[in-house]
This record gives structure tokens, sequence and C-alpha cells, in this order.
């Protein structure tokens, strides 16, 4: 409702204020503005990237300086992943109904700081119990502040570039685990050489806090830029605020709750194999350890490169669900030559690598297209959680699954789990055509006239109502109703003696809904 | 009396056709001994294996160096041991009531103890300085079990307080080896789950605490076997590791090392009519035989051996072969345990080493049903799925757009 009618002369005069910013500089409606927003999302998840994999990237170091075995170790990345099996959901919905995604950001990324300096702490004094503490908060902070991040994305770029955006972030959370492992040693070296111990573990870890606090800026930054583009873009005005309950997750649609199945059917033959997988290099193609790492970590070097790309490529041509089944296909192939044939592994995993990015790239978005704005927080929390709890349950079977089975097998229960998630993906096409005549395949144009078309049965009706001349016919209580064209001929129909179709009360309505 | 002829009898009721060849598993522990072996420690097993068409008689003898003889007879072939002669050692105290078609012997000739000092898991034979060479016969032999049964007939001898009083030698610690004898093809229950045939006999290794050289700092263990077998002398037997696919009944192991004998002339057919030793390169060191807890084993080409006689004359197989060994096939072929990083045995003081000695062809490994199960269904299932989707269009698709023809 745009027509500023019924508004008070102050907020008028607020307005004009406005429009000259919008033709300024810093317009939010200029691309720089939007390129510099992107930049500081990337760099909110850089920090929490980082710092998760430390313990991985000081791994023998841990064991040295802190005495830590092996089993303790592993408990560092268990209590990251496990309660976020429930806690990221509890964050996304908080960041809906609660905080807001500004004031929400901030806070999972002032958690995900604290929790890496209390981390920091507990290594420096050597006290397990209190680094368990913090990984547990780290844990915390940064899942939900993953959920946070996409919805900033889809807050800000829904419609054009989001796939792209989408890639761009994947990408950028590589760059930042990668950034760690190069990194992390050489600080550690360096510290060395005035601490010892548990001290200089400690030291090195509050260094890489410091990405957390390069995070937290751009948070802060970013809050305050969405909340001034708000301002000027109007964005969610004449909306009505929702109240948003837990109770809303029953009403997600079925599409949703398909789209959370592939995330934890696809990503479960992603993230536990590439965990088995330099092993599996070593025994089945007689690899040398150090070839094997390079082969096994190409599916995340190719996913940093290839992300931002394919995500553009996803938003030119749209199709978001055949592109789905696409690279679900090819990760079925990756998988199945990897089980069942000895081609070069390089050719696999490269394979495997492209359909992964395309997928988060082309998967992740589809969230945003089905559910409303005020429930992003939500769904991409539930969506999270679900997948945690895929990966977290699927780790240890597969585990199982290698000791007794073997990898031939594991690779069978993979190629399993890829099936789940093709059959899936048919579902979601089906279910779409069904419910919207095929939104979500549709390319961008497309979306673009379903959306008018969407637009139109409510404007066109008040055209017709307000020209025709037939309007004092109408009783208020068929003014009151929102009709559709096709309800309006069907009226004339009738009103003339025509036939009405016999079948025409669900069907017909049922593709526009 | 437990020592005098303990006839121990296995009858297998004749099982379903279905299951293909089969073979009737009968054995008895010191075969014909009578009084003689009264309260003398041998272990020597007569294994007698009949299938439709012949005859196998494994022999598995536990005096001297470990030996194990397969011979290839009709069914009205018997063996006989002269026993007085046999425990002296002396050439044909084995005799068969006919001339086997086929025969194939194995010695477990060395225990070569070595120094991998650059960590190459590669042993050297030439080093004399860095190798120790232990005879298997100087261990104190002991038989732990002998379980016979319908399936399948298992020895377990446990060797230890090796004592060689010529090189002045002696460890504690024990060797325990494990004999398994089978009647048809499948996957034997331990680790590495070999596919054994009906023509064939597993051979479990197990070097446990075995007491290492002091003087050695990075010590692996190799284990040297003298074959002997009919094929041409000439011709060394040929070793070919085969990749697989599958690794469901091994775990992390995708090859097979398989040794076969050459062709020989009175031979139709060398590769039906030979013997072979088939096994996983897979060690495992702990007690619980699992993937994470392994290292690998390594095989060299085989070696010539330059006197045929003196080389068995330690074992059971020159009471058979006497003087024929000369002109028989008598090679030595050898296999470290260990790899390149693995810690060497000192880490868990454990090794083990199993493999086959078959007759015949080895077995292939086939897909196991539940794979199978599972291809069927994720080929199967996309087609049920096309129907369905088939289905709810014709249902669900046709009606909607002849209404709206109609409308239009």
């Amino acid at each position: 409702m745009e027509g500023g009618i019924l508004e008070n002369p102050e907020a008028t005069l607020e307005r004009s204020d406005d429009e000259i910013a919008l033709q300024g500089f810093c317009s939010p409606k200029k691309s720089l503005h939007k390129v510099f927003g992107l930049t500081l999302m990337c760099l909110l998840g850089f920090g929490s990237y980082f710092c998760f994999d430390n313990p991985g990237a000081l791994q023998d170091d841990f064991k040295t300086d802190l005495q830590m075995p092996t089993s303790q170790f592993v408990l560092l990345y268990s209590i990251y992943s496990w309660p976020n099996v429930i806690l990221c959901f509890i964050g996304g919905f908080l960041l809906d109904s609660v905080f807001g995604i500004r004031l929400g950001t901030i806070i999972y990324m002032g958690l995900t700081l604290i929790g890496q300096i209390i981390f920091a702490t507990g290594a420096t004094i050597n006290t397990f119990w209190l680094m368990m503490v913090g990984r547990f908060v780290f844990g915390i902070g940064a899942e939900s502040l993953a959920v946070a991040q996409n919805s900033y994305a889809v807050l800000w770029f829904k419609g054009k570039e989001l796939n792209l955006v989408f890639g761009l972030q994947l990408s950028f959370a590589r760059v930042g685990s990668t950034v760690n492992f190069l990194v992390m040693e050489p600080i550690y070296n360096y510290v060395s050489q005035y601490y010892k111990g548990p001290e200089c573990i400690g030291i090195a870890l509050f260094l890489a806090a410091l990405t957390c606090v390069i995070s937290m800026i751009c948070a802060c930054v970013l809050g305050i830029m969405d909340k001034r583009a708000e301002r000027l873009l109007r964005r969610g005005e004449g909306q009505e605020t929702e109240a948003v309950s837990l109770t809303d997750v029953k009403d997600f649609k079925l599409i949703f709750w398909l789209i959370a199945l592939i995330c934890i059917a696809y990503y479960v033959a992603i993230f536990p194999f590439v965990a088995l997988g330099k092993v599996f290099f070593e025994r089945k193609y007689a690899f040398e350890p150090s070839n094997a790492n390079t082969v096994n970590s190409l599916v995340y070097f190719i996913s940093a490169i290839a992300s931002p790309i394919l995500g553009y490529l996803v938003d030119r041509t749209g199709k978001n669900v055949s592109w789905v089944f696409i690279s679900i296909l090819v990760t079925i192939v990756a998988h199945g030559l990897l089980a069942f044939t000895y081609v070069n592994p390089y050719v696999c995993m490269i394979l495997m690598g492209l359909a992964y990015s395309m997928l988060a790239s082309s998967l992740w978005p589809l969230i945003a297209l089905v559910t409303p704005e005020y429930q992003l927080g939500t769904a991409y929390g539930i969506a999270q959680a679900v997948q945690n709890l895929g990966l977290a349950v699927v780790s240890i079977l597969a585990g199982i699954i290698v000791d007794h089975g073997g990898y031939f097998m594991l690779e069978m229960f993979f190629l399993g789990w890829l099936w789940i998630s093709l059959i899936t993906a048919v579902a979601i096409w089906v279910s779409d055509v069904a419910t919207t005549g095929g939104y979500l395949n549709m390319t961008p144009s497309q979306r673009e006239k379903y959306e008018q078309i969407q637009r139109t049965p409510e404007s066109l009706e008040r055209e017709k109502l307000l020209t025709s001349e037939s309007t004092s016919d109408l009783s208020t209580d068929d003014l009151l109703q929102p009709q559709s064209d096709i309800s309006i001929r069907n009226r004339y129909l009738s009103r003339i003696g025509g036939m009405v179709p016999p079948n025409i009360k669900t069907p017909i309505h049922r593709p526009l809904r | 009396m437990n020592n005098v002829f303990v006839f121990l009898f296995l009858f297998v009721t004749l099982v379903d056709i279905g299951y293909g060849t089969q073979r009737i598993l009968r054995s008895w522990l010191n075969h014909g001994c009578g009084t003689i072996c009264k309260d003398k420690n041998l272990t020597t097993v007569y294994l007698r294996a009949d299938g439709q068409n012949d005859t196998l008689h494994y022999l598995w003898d536990f005096d001297g160096n470990p030996s194990v003889l397969l011979a290839l007879t009709s069914h009205s072939a018997s063996m006989n041991i002269s026993w007085e002669d046999f425990l002296l050692k002396k050439k044909n105290s084995i005799t068969f009531t006919e001339e086997p078609m086929y025969t194939f012997g194995v010695v477990f000739n060395k225990i070569i103890e070595f120094n991998d000092t650059n960590d190459t898991a590669l042993i050297n034979i030439a080093n004399l300085l860095n190798t120790n060479i232990l005879h298997p016969m100087f261990f104190q032999w002991d038989r732990k079990t002998l379980i016979q049964n319908n399936e399948f007939v298992t020895l377990n001898m446990e060797g230890n307080s090796y004592n060689d009083s010529i090189m002045n030698i002696s460890r504690d610690g024990s060797i325990k080896f494990s004999l398994m004898g089978f009647c048809s093809l499948d996957h034997s229950e331990v680790m590495p789950h070999m596919l054994h045939t009906e023509n064939s006999t597993q051979v479990d290794i197990i070097f446990d605490h075995l007491q290492t050289n002091k003087s050695f700092s990075h010590s692996r263990f190799a284990i040297e076997l003298l074959v002997v077998g009919e094929g041409n002398p000439e011709i060394p037997m040929f070793i070919n590791p085969k990749k697989s696919l599958d690794d469901e009944h091994t775990p992390g192991i995708f090859e097979v090392v398989e040794v076969r004998t050459p062709p020989y002339k009175s031979m139709d057919n060398y590769e039906t009519q030979g013997a072979y030793l088939q096994w996983r390169p897979i060690s495992y060191t702990t007690m619980s035989r699992n993937v994470i807890n392994s290292t690998e084993t390594m095989q060299y080409p085989p070696i010539k051996v330059s006197n045929h006689t003196s080389a068995v004359a330690d074992s059971m197989l020159y009471c058979y072969y006497g003087d024929k060994v000369d002109t028989l096939l008598t090679q030595r072929i050898i296999v470290s345990l260990g790899t390149k990083g693995d810690g060497f045995y000192k880490r868990t003081y454990y090794s083990t080493w199993t493999f086959l000695i078959g007759y015949g062809t080895p077995p292939d490994e086939q897909f196991s049903y539940l794979v199978i199960m599972i291809i069927s269904i994720g080929l199967g299932l996309p087609l049920i799925i096309l129907l369905g989707v088939g289905l709810y269009l014709c249902i669900y698709k046709l009606p909607k757009r002849s209404g709206q023809a109609y409308l239009n």
C-alpha cells in the first residue's frame, strides 16, 4: 500500500530526506552498497570457520603440549556438533521471534567470540573442562550464526543473485578453514619461540580469536547498514509483523520438509566420506599419504572455487530443482565410479566437488522460495539442525561399517543415501508442479511472469469491479472476498445461462494457489 | 590312553546337492601310530577329503619344521605311515597305495628377523648383519586344540621357548599356528575371511610377543616358505597381486596375492591341475582383528633352491618325496610383515599372516547377496517411482487439462 495519503506530515518530511539519501553514493539501491554488504556477510562467517578447525590444525601440538589423548581430542569436535542437533533450530527460531536478524547476528557472533576466548583460556591453564565449555559456547554461536548469515543473504539478495551469494558464502567458509590450516602452524611456531607448553597453545588460540573480533566488527557494521537500508527502502513497511511461534513449524510446506530430507540424505554421503576418504585412497588405490590427502581434500578445494561460479549459473538459468537433481545424479556417478571401478580417483573427486558445489548453490536458496520471510530463521535453523543430526549419526555409522563391512559396503551405504536424495528431488519436483505449477523449477523470467500473474487476480478484479457497470449487482460479501478472474467469469457465465463446468471448484484454482 | 591311536572320526551326512562340490571330511591324529607315539609329543594330523570324483589327502605335521602335504588320488587310495622310519625322518616312510595324480607340499621353513633401520619394510636377506634366522623346528610345539566337525577341521598349535643350541639363540614368546581344512566353498570365520574352496587349507600364523634380537632396534619378521610340487623346476612360480573392487570380507583390503605353480609337461591344463598359495596382503597387529590395527605384508620373487634334498631334509616332505625332490619344483617364497611407518613389530608385539594352500584354480570373489540386494533396490526403485509419477500425472493432470479445454 504505497498510497501515502494517510501519512502524517512529519513522516512525509522524513521521507524526502530519504529520497536524497537514495540518490547519494551510498544508496542501498546502488550495487556498490550491495557488494560491500556481501563482503561483510562473507567475512561474518570467516572467524567461526577459521576457529572451528583450530584444534585440527594444531592436532599434534594439542596432544604433546596438553598431553591430550586422541579420545579427548575427538570430544572437542563432538561437543561442537552434538548440541547443535537441537540448538541451531532454537537459534534460528529466536532469530525470527525475539532478536531479529541484526541483534541476533551480533549476539551469535558474540557467543562465538566468547566461546573461543573461553577455549583459549582453558588451553592456557590446561583445564580440559573449561576448553569443553568454550567449544560448547563457540558451537552454539557459530552454528546459529550460519543460520543468521543465510537469512541475511535472503533478505538482501532474494530474487536475482541469491544463488551466487550462497555460493560465495560457501566458498568463503572453505577459505576460512583452509587459511586456518595454512596459518595456524606457523603462528604456533612463532609463539613457541617465547612461550612453551599450554601457554603457547593458548596464545596461538587467542591470536586466532582475533579473526572472530574482525567478524564481530563486520556484524556490527552490517547491522547498521541493514537498519539504514531498511529505512531507506521502506522494506517491510505495510506488512503486518507476524507473530512467530514454534507451532508455525507444523505449517511449513511439504516441500520444505523434502528439502530438509535432502539436506540429510545428500550431505551424509559427502562429509563422512571425506572424513574417511584418506585411508580409502591409500588402501584401494595404493596412494601415498600426502597424495591421498590431496585427492581427498579436492572436494572442498573445488567447492571454494566453483560454488560462486555455479551459483551465478543457477541465477541465470533458474531451474533450481533440475540442478539439484543433476547434482545428486553426478554425485551418484562419482560414488559409483569409486565403488565399482578403478577409474582415477581424481576424476571422481573432481566430479563430486563440482556436484557438491552445485547442490549447495541451488538447494539452500530453495528454502527461501518456499518459506515466508518472517520464518526464514526458523526454516534455515531446522534445515541445519537436521543436517547436523544426520551427519552426527551417520559419521558414527560409517565408522562401524568400514570396520565390519569394508569400504565397498560404505560406498553402497552412501549410494543408498544418494538414491534417497535423488528420489526426494523428484518428489520435490512433483509436489511443486502439483501445488504451484512448477514455480521452483522455472527460469528467472518465468518466475517474474508467474509472480505478476499471482498478483493480477486481485488487482485485475479490483479494476474490473471499479469500472464494471455490474458493480451494483454485487453484494458486499462478494466484494470483500478476494476473487480470481476465473470465478468472476464463471459468475457471468452462470448469469447469462452458460454452463459452468461441473468439476470446476477444486482443480482449476489449484495451480494458482 | 590319550596319545594312543586317538581315533577321531567325522562323518558328514550328505548335504544338499545345491551346495555343489562338497567333500566329506575325515581326520585322524597320528594315524596308525599305536604304541610308538605313546608319551611322545607328536602332532601329525591326517585329513582325508572325499569328493565326487577324487580324494584329497592332507598331512599336517609338526615334527621338524611344520609342513603340509597335499595329495590327489582316486577314492580307493589310502595313505600309510611307517612310524618308526617316519620318526627318524627316513625317506619314503609315507606311502600311498597308488601313485597320486598330483602332490604339493609346503614347509614353514624359516622365520627371518630383520633390522629395518631405514624403515623400508623390505627385507634384504643378503645383509647377514641385519638378519637373524630362526628355524621353526627349534620351537617347542604343543597341540592346543583339534576341532573336527562336518564343515571343517581345525588344528591349533603353539610353539614356545625357542632354543637353537647350535647358534646359541633362545627366545621367549610364542608362535601360534592354526590349520584349517574345509568341505565346501565359503569365507572363513576369522579375519581376513579368506575365500576358500573345498580343495584348500588355510594356515594362520601369529607372532605373539616373540622376543626380538636385543641388538636390533627396528625388528620386523618375515616368513620363508619352501614349496615343493609337480611343475617345471626351471620356471619360477608366478606371483600375481590382483586388485578387487570388493573389500566386504576383508575391510580395507582390495588386493589378493596369488602364487601359482608353473605349467608342467605332464599336465593337460596347469590352471586347473596345479596348486596355488593365496593371501590378502594384511597383517593384523592386535588380537581383535580390524583395519585400524593392521599393517601390510610384502612379497618377493620366488628364489630357486640349489640342493632340493637338503632343503626339505628337516621336514615331513622328505619322508614322502625322498630323493625324487631333485626333479621337482622346489622354490622359496618370502613374505615379510609390516609396512613403512607402522612402528615396527615392537609397537604391539603382535603380527599375523593368513594364507591358503589350494589345489586347482583359486576361486573368484563374488558380490554378496546384501550387495546384490542393495543394487537391485537402487535400480528398481527409480522404475517404481517413474511408474508412480506416470500414474499420478494420469489421474490428476489429465482431468484438469480437459476441464480447461472445456472452459476455453
